[in-house]
């Protein structure tokens, strides 16, 4: 901005200092998911129906540059015109719906992020466009904050298939190249992705770093005619905005690092598996849900947030946590402690079943044993977590367990002299024995 | 291998005592970053303390502290010092590394009779953290690969010890076997370093960055296969005293994922003196000692430990 009068006091950003505050506080990770996140809104864009089976996300690096190419129904050559590489989301701009990167600003701050030359180019059904920018060169006019297509065309009408984005960064900034060129970096960021998209993995969407395919780590739950697992929908309303929700409650192997709640908007992890009172745990003494502990090891809770209006989920603007304090996430909340509640009575019931002598009375870990499995995304709606009932055990006297050690020497002498053939059985006579002799049995 | 005569006594562990007089003479040029006398050195002694005794007397390295996780007998360890200047410090090392003093250049052996786990791994990047100087580091751990029945529940129990982030995602059931699983074992420390580094390096200006390069990666097997690998640690502004060390002179020089395999040659002392009549010069085949043991012979003889040397 020239100063035109001496009036006028120039209060306009440099472009210097917008990448520095833009890029400044995100670390290389969460700004590669921007990027992954918004090919993956892509994809829910065009596949209404939630199956991604044919779609991809290829993510290539190494010393030179850094790609990531998706056939996930690419971006409008009107809306990158106008509204995509604004730093902001500007007014009168429609939402996107079911999104994932929603605060206008994922892609910028990543292209920035990550080096001083980028290009992307892209296909749309209606469109295509190729944008390539030398940052170094765009900083040198602090009046034009424009870029340029190489090219671009409208009203085509190109295949479904042959949609998709191509974004590469070359001229990697050296504290990005420090980190990419790590192998351990690689791992780190297979790990997070598939962590976070775990569930569009499990959708069918294949997503690959540097040629390997990754994984979902979606488990799935234990279900037969005997265990099934519960599942309710609801629909909230923040405005006249919709927000669909599913709960799902139900047991999956004992594993202590992976029970808990997984909660997802989205499509994406936001918080999981969670072991706290965000999730309902450790409401404590005449409250409803214990403190999460080992006994619990087997229990998983997964809770969906859908919604066209990305600003109305109860997550955080960096994605990384739920808003516990949202009055949306507080209303679920106590759903979902009374859907928890079952499986959590059921758990007790197992343990508790382990101290029963007769390993026949087991029923609840036989029912365990012979069950086979179910998707998450299958489990089908149902109002509680059904178990079998066990009868209660006849009153038995309560037994007790006596352990003491002794050499084995002397043991094994026992066991030759009495003719027993176990530990236990040396205990067993030795005691009844001294009953026997004092006349108490 | 047919012939008995030809095994030798594992007992001895010729091996490892071949593998630190090695050790001993590729330390050696790190005076050029300054006088050995001043350096320190960390080890896991035990009761034996055959690294410092070894490192005190050749190397004259005054500062040396031994660590051991057995704190109940105290008084064993400190009546079996063999010299005074020998420090012991009680307690696991994950404990003990980050209350040493860091502000000497420091050579440290952390010889593990275990396998690799990650606690190893934390111990590295403690060393890696702490050193405010150049330094040397060592790690020996036991390469045994898995006996799991299936490659599925190897690779779970490695993802279960150390996360499923810094497993090569690549991974295949060879490289589970045999000693290939060295070169994990090795891909995962080094990779595990390599992060650490870089991590400390992040707010450091460009001429005070640390650097590190790998010189040793040694394969031996006296009993179970064992694995050490060796890391210089200096500042990026002494590049050119890390040149003069000449560690690739060294014909156990390894800096990559190919090993050198410590094997020790099977030949009578007879035969023994009479290759030594020959060194330093090539000795001619002879038909009654087989090639490849005059070669490895040839190879370590400086090194082979004679089998009077007693540790005094």
């Amino acid at each position: 901005m020239k100063q035109t009068t001496l009036d006028e006091v120039n209060a306009s950003p440099t472009k210097e200092f917008f990448i520095e505050m833009l890029t400044k506080d995100i670390q290389l990770i969460p700004a590669i998911m921007d990027l992954v996140d918004n090919s993956i809104d892509g994809a829910r864009r065009i596949r209404h129906n939630s199956d991604f089976s044919g779609l991809f996300v290829k993510i290539k690096f190494d010393k030179n540059s850094f790609t990531i190419q998706d056939n996930c129904g690419g971006i409008e050559a009107e809306l990158a015109r106008s509204y995509a590489f604004r730093f902001g989301r500007p007014k009168g701009m429609s939402p996107t719906k079911h999104s994932v990167g929603q605060f206008g600003v994922g892609m910028k701050r990543a292209l920035f992020k990550l080096g001083r030359k980028f290009t992307i180019e892209s296909v749309h059904k209606k469109s295509h466009f190729e944008l390539s920018v030398d940052v170094t060169e765009w900083k040198e006019n602090p009046d034009d904050w424009t870029f340029h297509f190489s090219d671009h065309a409208s009203e085509e009408n190109n295949e479904v298939t042959k949609t998709g984005t191509t974004i590469t960064i070359s001229h990697l900034h050296p504290s990005v190249l420090n980190s990419l060129v790590l192998e351990n970096f690689e791992g780190r960021l297979r790990d997070r992705i598939e962590r976070d998209h775990q569930f569009s993995l499990d959708q069918g969407l294949e997503i690959f770093v540097n040629g390997l395919n990754l994984e979902t780590r979606l488990e799935n739950l234990v279900a037969s005619s005997d265990i099934q697992p519960a599942k309710h929908e609801f629909t909230r309303h923040v405005g006249d905005h919709e927000i669909h929700i599913e709960l799902i409650a139900g047991i999956a192997d004992s594993d202590s690092e992976s029970a808990g709640w997984y909660i997802f908007c989205n499509g994406r992890l936001i918080v999981g598996p969670d072991q706290s009172s965000l999730s309902g745990w450790g409401e404590g003494k005449g409250h409803t849900i214990p403190k999460f502990h080992g006994q619990f090891s087997r229990f998983r809770g997964y809770a969906f947030f859908d919604s066209d209006f990305s600003d109305d989920l109860p997550w955080n603007t960096t994605k990384t946590n739920v808003d516990g304090d949202s009055e949306l996430f507080r209303s679920i909340r106590s759903e979902m402690i009374l859907l928890m509640r079952p499986v959590i009575n059921f758990l007790n019931d197992l343990d508790r079943e382990n101290d029963l002598d007769e390993v026949e009375e087991r029923i609840l870990s036989k029912a365990i044993e012979q069950t086979s499995s179910i998707s998450v995304k299958q489990v089908p709606a149902k109002e509680n977590f059904s178990y079998p009932q066990t009868t209660a055990p006849p009153k038995k006297e309560k037994h007790v367990t006596i352990m003491y050690k002794r050499p084995k020497g002397e043991i094994e002498q026992l066991k030759d002299k009495l003719k027993l053939s176990s530990n236990r059985e040396v205990g067993v006579y030795t005691y009844e024995y001294y009953l026997d002799l004092e006349g108490l049995d | 291998m047919s012939g008995t005569y030809r095994k030798i006594n594992y007992s001895l562990r010729l091996a490892k005592k071949t593998e630190r007089n090695m050790i001993c003479d590729m330390l050696r040029p790190l005076s050029e970053l300054g006088s050995l006398e001043s350096w320190q050195y960390i080890g896991l002694g035990s009761t034996y303390f055959s690294d410092f005794t070894l490192f005190h007397k050749s190397l004259c390295i005054r500062k040396m502290t031994s660590i051991e996780e057995d704190k109940h007998a105290q008084e064993r360890f400190e009546f079996n010092k063999p010299f005074h200047c020998i420090e012991m410090a009680f307690g696991k090392t994950t404990a003990v590394l980050p209350t040493l003093d860091w502000d000497f250049r420091t050579i440290a052996w952390l010889d593990y009779d275990s396998k690799l786990t990650s606690d190893v791994l934390s111990d590295a990047e403690i060393f890696v953290r702490k050193i405010a100087r150049p330094s040397f580091l060592l790690l020996t751990v036991n390469v045994e690969p898995p006996n799991e029945s299936s490659f599925v529940k190897k690779q779970n129990d490695l993802v279960d010890e150390f996360g499923k982030a810094i497993i090569p995602g690549d991974l295949k059931e060879k490289d589970l076997k045999g000693w290939n699983f060295a070169k994990l074992c090795r891909r995962i420390i080094k990779n595990r370093i390599w992060e650490v580094l870089m991590e400390r390096n992040s707010s450091i200006p460009e001429h005070r960055k640390m650097k590190t390069q790998q010189v040793l990666f040694f394969e031996y097997r006296d009993d179970a296969r064992m694995m050490t690998l060796g890391f210089v640690f200096y500042d990026a502004g002494q590049e050119h005293l890390i040149s003069k060390c000449n560690f690739k002179s060294f014909p156990f020089y390894r800096d990559e994922d190919e090993p050198f395999q410590i094997e020790m040659p099977k030949l009578t002392l007879g035969e023994i003196r009479y290759l030594n009549t020959i060194l330093p010069q090539d000795p001619v085949p002879c038909s009654w000692i087989p090639e490849r043991d005059i070669r490895q012979y040839t190879d370590l003889y400086r090194y082979f430990p004679n089998f009077v040397d007693a540790d005094i």
